[in-house]
């Protein structure tokens, strides 16, 4: 049988090499044992509710000999009378009974709460919960959030301290951004590297949480040191379920449900609008119709999910398979997400189990119907009065489909027809495979060797038809591409196409005494390829042909397409580290690991080809030590203190580093236009990776006999290297204006709570809280280093969307050293004066209007200061969780405080001047005090982002069950149920941790509120 | 068992020591070296030598915009862009002004660091490098004449910390490489390119403004110059003022120096865009929308005489979609351009908010245009201003007879009278009314000392600095800070 199912775990982790030698060892030690005299035992294992328990796992101590429950909890087992049982279960505490010559034991097993004896996944291994000195959190899949959960993101979302996931809106195709403390880079990303069942650098966004065995996240640079230069931002490791030995069993999980929008952007209605024009003395251009374009363009959205899992094994092999859907359409017209998901994972023991060998295949299908963001603006600021559709043909383009077009504005466009008459989706197909061979060269030593192979493929195609307004100029523009950005919207999303991994690791582990020793060596050789092409043509005199023949376009032969009718690209490189680490634990009270990564890339400068990433921590469990030993009130506590260093290399292209020539503009040359070739970069054959140090402490705690566990850490990240495009020094002889350099160094710090409570613990009736809370500190330290000087200053503008105007070089963030990164920067308002204009506060302290009595604008650029923080200073949730009988209620608030936003919408529609009659407004606007039409930074606008949202709720109900099924609940669920907030946008989370964080803009994807019904049934 | 044991090490072993190369595979891109063999690829070379001019397209709207021929006034909540526009045509721009740190990107990386990248690539071929050499001077020519206090950087510049140069050594440093290179450039026809009359006609540009530039006048090289070209006989005044400035102008035999662009293959030509009114795209059926932005001054407008051909240049009156239906603004009253520009600061609630200004129409507005670039080539330097440039020198020489011929030869293509008496402001006058729009305005109102006059003749009504310090752009801040050797322009701080 498969030793690993009857580990103390919560986790079975196939790379599990810490334990590997045990394995060896028990291996042999059965031998011995199964020559003694047996009895057979048999009994039943149920749980607190008295259900039988199948899949448990009965082992007799210190051997491999053990059996499975069955599908009602039975088991038979032939023991030495004089052995001890250990049961079994994931996520349940172990049962060790001494046999003692009986041949019935039944047994009820309780949920394991302490986590003490948990296994922990870190890189390149699993160290038990209760030997680790640094800082990791572990999620299981049963504290997954409940609700519509795509992706693994949403399901801990809020689980862990200092991790803050965000998201605007709720495309389906968004994906979220990911901050582990704080904010690690400027611009070079500052995302977390995934790896998946040990392999690094995953793109998870589309496993299905149901393939999930546990998420762990290696918060410090100590415990994340191990991945070296792509760590800075932190590790989140994902297991996915694997087989074990025992009877065969069948999962089936569904939910069905439907999304609204939440919450509806705030604008005049027809009446109201034409109330508005007639009081504020404007000719309304009134088309007589009364139209709600956000309510034309979006709907009810219905979700759909189903999973179907079976797994089970014989005593060397074990197996899971699984099959996911997801349909989830988005609440704008024509947005969408489609995932077929496979896995299956296998594992064999062979060669007397000194050989172990995992596998794990998945492929993931998946289609994302794409939308247009511009519609969200146009649906904003088109007028209520206008129809949305016409039969005047001089308000319809060429095309004469029955849309109303404004032929001759500027920035007034038919949402519903800029929706409906493009088409763009992307199909994408990856796959994973990898193969994880473990071998025991003696007792104490195994060889392992992971190898991987990581696809991603993505076809994308778009149309736009000939008749919006839009489309009048290319006449249908069709475009087709494998692995480009969708070609209207923001989800550029380019993992490699062809990713190859190698690792070759030895592990030793001994127990001499008291003292156990670990210690790791590898090899890791990773090869990451990404390669794409994109075709386009126009001018298509039809529009059924779409982008299945993009020949037919007459765009080409009439030359209206240059540099960009075809293009194709390529990029590669090599990642090869050397890395070990040490493990110490004295008598389960002192514990110690050191850890030492090389990394060399080809993407680093010719200077800089090897980076080295060190890391250290301690751990003292004082409730070891004799003064606390048999505490009644603190079962356990342990300090750690822990420092590392790590690396971001995810900001550096390939090839960045070096002197190139590639295509440039065209040129003429004797009537033709041929393509230039140009250097394409200026070269920094010094540029290398940002650099990570992290000093940290926490400490852990369980008490009031196990009813209380948490954690309490403070840490420092110090980032320096900083990658930002600087101005290039003439001194290099500058080819582009800009360069990649590392510039910067930034600073956070901030303060992480964890508590999981059991406040009531009775036969009938539980409650379990589990808070995650983190404060945050950011400061960007300094912008130049060496011959690289970032201004003192940098200022980012945004982007407000579609229909706007007139804000080229209005900028509302700035990095500048002494303030958090992307501070909100702009104009203090002191109070709108009576001419409606804003009243500035300048440098010196005194105040002017920003327009003056003859109209003339006074603003000083030299008055703006920083308005406030995007990020904010303090992150918490609470998740609980009640069971009562059979009924099982669960949700999770989230929240954030002390964030400010600019509410960029506010500023540009709140006003009595400069919209009506042109666009429609945000009602009230009439009333508004503001008459100026100044569209810049103003701190009138600088609201609080303070909000605590009911994200996920979950009420389930256990149908009692007999015969073949085993498990059956029926359950609703809900997402984002509310939303406490004084800001007065539509939903106050944004993405946070960019530089330009916290401007809330008009074009946003609306967000959701959703409701499922849904089923889990085990047989 | 041992045994396998033993390959697996060895195997370990081998694949570790194989696999420490460092080296990147590079794919779609080449390596700087061993390129540039061919004439094919030498010709490829050179192209990014040509078409990063075309950025002179944009630069005129950074240059024109400072003086009285070209106005982008904030219309509601159009065109405000942070200040500034409002900035450039008031002499008030800051240091950090986004538009000027572009003049120096383009002059720098687009033009002058990339030409010293090629020169050492194209090695041996003398005309190459003198063709090469010329265009670097153009690029130092703007340089000298918006920034002034240039580094010079050549190819053969050690990489060290960059200083400044005092403007009389650019302009030393500008003529020493026309010169030079002047032998060994293309003799006669070359569209696009820099050939040898081209040199002489930025020789000509150079020594025009002289005085300026060093500080001592060089008006009889501008007469050598100009004559030079001016008697070659290959150019000749356009029967048609507008053929300058068709769609199809390739075949105009007055520019001496034309920059070729394409609206699919080489953008940027977009005046008509940046001046019409949104409405007008009835008017033209445009496919896309122009953005209603640049107008000129009444003040401007006004100095035409009204049979003056050049006058058509104006786009002025009620607008019209191409079916006669009366174009309206976006607060729903009738479209009117009007020359008046009341304010450089319009709100919406003020009626002529999207007419105000005569529009710019000299460049041919390609009707039915796809895009919002067109195929009109850059009228760089045309034989009119030449002559004028040939009148001035003369007559600032008082050789006022001289002067007059010419500048009656360019009156008289216009339609409109010759003169009889020439003065210094009238020549300015004409100089306006000629090439207005053109990319010159900004250096002829510094030469001739009304760029700060406040008030004056020739100034835009909403100029309010007279500080004589803004006759140069500051030199950006961002550059400042990226290059600690850089001090900025007397005057800026």
């Amino acid at each position: 049988m498969r030793n690993q199912s009857y580990s103390t775990s919560r986790k079975r982790d196939y790379v599990g090499l810490n334990r590997l030698w045990l394995t060896a060892v028990a291996l042999l030690v059965s031998v011995g044992l199964v020559m003694a005299q047996d009895i057979t035992v048999t009994g039943k294992v149920t749980d607190i509710s008295g259900m039988g328990m199948p899949g448990v796992a009965v082992t007799i101590q210190g051997t491999t000999r053990g059996a499975n429950t069955d599908v009602d909890g039975g088991y038979t087992i032939s023991a030495p009378a004089t052995a001890t049982l250990v049961f079994s279960f994931v996520g349940y505490k172990n049962e060790v009974v001494p046999i003692n010559s009986r041949t019935t034991i039944n047994i009820t097993l309780a949920e394991d709460t302490k986590a003490l004896e948990e296994v922990v996944v870190v890189g390149y291994g699993t160290q038990k919960r209760r030997e680790i000195s640094g800082t990791v959190s572990s999620i299981s899949s049963r504290e997954f959030n409940a609700g519509v959960v795509t992706n693994p993101l949403e399901a801990v979302q809020g689980k862990v301290a200092g991790l803050n996931i965000t998201q605007t809106g709720s495309d389906p195709n968004a994906r979220p951004t990911v901050r582990l403390r704080g904010v690690g880079s400027l611009t070079a990303g500052s995302e977390p590297l995934y790896v998946v069942d040990g392999v690094p650098g995953v793109p998870i966004q589309n496993i299905s949480p149901n393939d999930i065995e546990s998420v762990d996240v290696l918060r410090d640079a100590s415990s994340a040191a191990i991945y070296g230069s792509r760590a800075s931002n932190g590790v989140i490791i994902i297991t996915t379920k694997r087989g074990r030995s025992g009877a065969a069993s069948v999962d089936y999980n569904a939910y069905t449900g439907f999304s609204r929008v939440a919450k509806a952007p705030d604008y005049m209605s027809a009446e109201e609008y034409r109330a508005a024009s007639r009081q504020l003395g404007f000719t309304l251009d009134d088309r007589g119709a009364n139209t709600n374009w956000f309510n034309e363009i979006t709907r009810t959205a219905p979700v759909n999910q189903q999973d179907l899992a079976f797994s089970g094994g014989t005593e060397n092999f074990s197996y899971r398979a699984s099959l996911g859907y997801l349909n989830q359409k988005g609440v704008v017209q024509k947005s969408g997400y489609e995932r077929v998901s496979a896995r299956i994972n296998l594992d064999q023991t062979a060669l007397n189990g000194k050989l172990r060998i995992g596998t794990s295949l998945s492929a993931i299908t998946g289609k994302r119907d794409f939308v247009n963001y511009a519609a969200f603006a146009y649906a904003i600021t088109n007028l209520p009065t206008d129809p949305v559709y016409t039969t005047d043909p001089n308000e319809q383009t060429p095309s004469m489909a029955g849309y109303f077009e404004r032929l001759g504005a500027f920035s007034i466009f038919n949402p519903v027809a800029e929706l409906n008459e493009t088409t763009q989706y992307s199909k994408s197909f990856e796959y994973l495979g990898n193969l994880n061979l473990r071998y025991s060269i003696t007792n104490d030593l195994t060889f392992g060797v992971n190898g991987a192979l990581k696809g991603y493929n993505q076809n994308v195609n778009f149309y736009r038809s000939r008749v919006p307004k839009s489309g009048i100029a290319a006449q249908g523009l069709a475009v087709r591409g494998t692995n480009v950005g969708p070609v209207n919207d923001a989800f550029g999303f380019m993992p490699p196409t062809d990713d190859k991994l190698l690792e070759l690791t030895l592990n030793y582990s001994k127990q001499i005494s008291g003292l156990n020793l670990g210690v790791l060596g590898g090899y890791s050789y990773q090869d990451v390829t990404t390669e794409g092409f994109a075709a386009r043509n126009n001018n298509f005199i039809t529009d059924d042909i779409l982008f299945d023949n993009l020949g037919a376009g007459a765009g080409l032969a009439l030359g209206q397409r240059a540099s960009d009718a075809v293009n194709s690209y390529r990029s590669n490189y090599k990642l090869i580290s050397f890395f070990g680490r040490a493990t110490a634990a004295l008598n389960e009270k002192y514990f110690a690991t050191v850890s030492l990564r090389q990394d060399g890339s080809t993407k680093f400068g010719a200077n800089n080809k090897w980076g080295l990433f060190p890391a250290a921590s301690l751990g003292w469990t004082l409730s070891e030590e004799d003064f606390l030993k048999g505490n009644e009130t603190i079962n356990n506590l342990k300090l750690r203190v822990n420092y590392g260093q790590t690396g971001n290399s995810e900001g550096i292209r390939p090839y960045t580093t070096l002197a190139l020539l590639g295509p440039g503009d065209r040129y003429y040359d004797n009537g033709n236009w041929l393509p230039s070739y140009r250097p394409v970069q200026n070269p920094n054959p010094d540029l290398k990776w940002e650099v990570n140090e992290n000093y940290g402490a926490g400490i852990d705690f369980v008490l009031w006999n196990f009813r209380l566990t948490g954690s309490l850490d403070y840490y420092v990240r110090n980032t320096r290297d900083l990658l930002y495009e600087v101005t290039a020094p003439l001194s290099i002889r500058p080819l582009y204006p800009t360069i990649l350099a590392n510039v910067g160094s930034m600073r956070n710090s901030g303060v992480e709570l964890s508590l999981n409570g059991l406040i009531i613990d009775k036969p009938g009736f539980k409650w379990e809280a589990v808070f995650a809370g983190a404060t945050l500190k950011n400061e960007v330290v300094g912008l130049s280093s060496g011959i690289f000087n970032a201004p003192e200053q940098i200022f980012i503008g945004t982007d407000l969307g579609a229909a706007t105007r007139g804000t080229s070089n209005v900028n509302f963030n700035v990095i500048q050293a002494g303030s958090p990164i992307g501070a909100i920067y702009g104009y203090e308002v002191v109070e709108i004066n009576s001419e409606g204009q804003y009243v500035i506060r300048a440098a010196d302290g005194s105040t002017y209007s920003a327009v003056d009595e003859s109209g003339t604008s006074q603003l000083n650029q030299a008055d703006r200061r920083v308005l406030g923080s995007p990020l904010p200073k303090v992150t918490a949730s609470l998740t609980n969780n009640f069971t009562y009988g059979n009924f099982n209620l669960s949700f999770l608030l989230n929240s954030a405080f002390g964030n400010k936003i600019f509410n960029a919408e506010r500023m540009q529609y709140f006003r009595t001047t400069g919209r009506i009659p042109d666009e429609n407004t945000l009602r009230g606007a009439a009333d508004s005090p503001i008459r100026s039409e100044l569209t810049d930074a103003f701190g009138y606008f600088v609201e609080d982002g303070s909000f605590v949202r009911l994200s996920n709720f979950r009420l389930g109900y256990n149908i009692p069950v007999k015969g073949v099924l085993r498990n059956a609940q029926v359950y609703v669920s809900g997402n984002n149920l509310f939303v406490l907030t004084k800001f007065k946008g539509v939903d106050p989370e944004l993405t946070a941790g960019t530089i330009n964080s916290g401007i809330y803009t008009k074009q946003q994807f609306p967000r959701s509120r959703s409701f499922q019904l849904g089923v889990n049934l085990s047989f | 068992m041992r045994k396998s044991l033993i390959y697996l090490a060895l195997a370990g072993a081998i694949t570790m020591a194989s696999c420490t190369n460092l080296e990147e595979s590079v794919y779609g891109i080449i390596p700087k070296e061993g390129f540039g063999g061919t004439p094919e690829q030498l010709a490829a070379l050179l192209g990014p030598a040509y078409s990063g001019i075309r950025g002179y397209a944009e630069h005129i709207h950074n240059t024109e915009v400072t003086t009285d021929v070209m106005l982008v006034p904030t219309r509601g909540r159009d065109w405000y862009d942070g200040g500034e526009w409002l900035n450039y045509n008031r002499h008030t721009w800051a240091t950090t002004h986004s538009r000027i740190n572009n003049i120096w990107g383009w002059l720098y990386e687009t033009g002058i660091n990339t030409i010293n990248n090629l020169i050492p690539q194209v090695g041996n071929n003398t005309n190459a490098v003198a063709e090469l050499r010329a265009v670097r001077a153009f690029y130092y020519l703007i340089a000298l004449d918006t920034f002034g206090n240039v580094p010079i950087i050549t190819e053969g510049s050690g990489a060290t910390q960059v200083t400044n140069s005092p403007r009389a050594e650019v302009y030393a440093f500008v003529e020493k490489e026309l010169r030079e290179a002047l032998p060994n450039l293309i003799e006669g026809e070359s569209y696009g390119r820099i050939n040898q009359m081209t040199a002489h006609a930025l020789l000509a540009k150079l020594y025009l403004n002289a005085q300026v530039y060093k500080g001592a006048p060089e008006w009889q090289k501008v007469i050598d110059e100009t004559t030079l070209i001016i008697n070659s006989g290959e150019y000749s005044l356009s029967s048609n003022f507008f053929e300058n400035f068709a769609v199809r102008n390739e075949n105009s035999n007055e520019n001496v120096w034309a920059i070729p662009f394409d609206r699919f293959q080489a953008g940027g030509m977009n005046i008509p865009y940046r001046t019409l009114h949104y409405g007008n795209k009835l008017t033209y059926g445009l496919a896309d929308t122009p953005w209603n932005g640049f107008c000129s001054l009444a003040e401007f407008y006004n100095s035409f005489e009204n049979n003056d051909v050049r006058k058509r240049m104006f786009i002025v009156g009620p607008q019209y979609a191409a079916d006669g239906t009366q174009l309206l603004t976006d607060a729903g009253l009738p479209l009117v351009f009007t020359p008046e520009v009341r304010t450089d600061e319009f709100t919406s609630s003020d009626p002529e908010y999207q007419g105000a200004g005569a529009r710019l129409g000299k460049y041919e507005i390609q009707r039915n245009n796809t895009v919002t670039d067109q195929d009109n080539d850059w009228a760089m330097i045309r034989l009119s201003d030449l002559y004028l440039m040939r009148a001035e020198a003369n007559l600032r020489l008082g050789k006022t007879a001289e002067a007059m011929t010419d500048v009656n030869l360019v009156r008289t293509r216009a339609g409109v009278t010759p003169l009889t008496a020439l003065t210094l402001d009238e020549l300015l006058a004409e100089r306006g009314r000629e090439l207005a729009w053109e990319g010159w305005r900004r250096s002829d109102l510094i030469r001739f000392g009304k760029f700060n006059d406040v008030g004056g003749r020739f100034t835009s009504k909403f100029m309010r600095n007279p500080a004589p310090h803004t006759v140069l752009f500051p030199i950006p801040q961002q550059r400042l800070d990226a290059n600690p050797g850089l001090k900025q322009n007397p005057g800026y701080n």
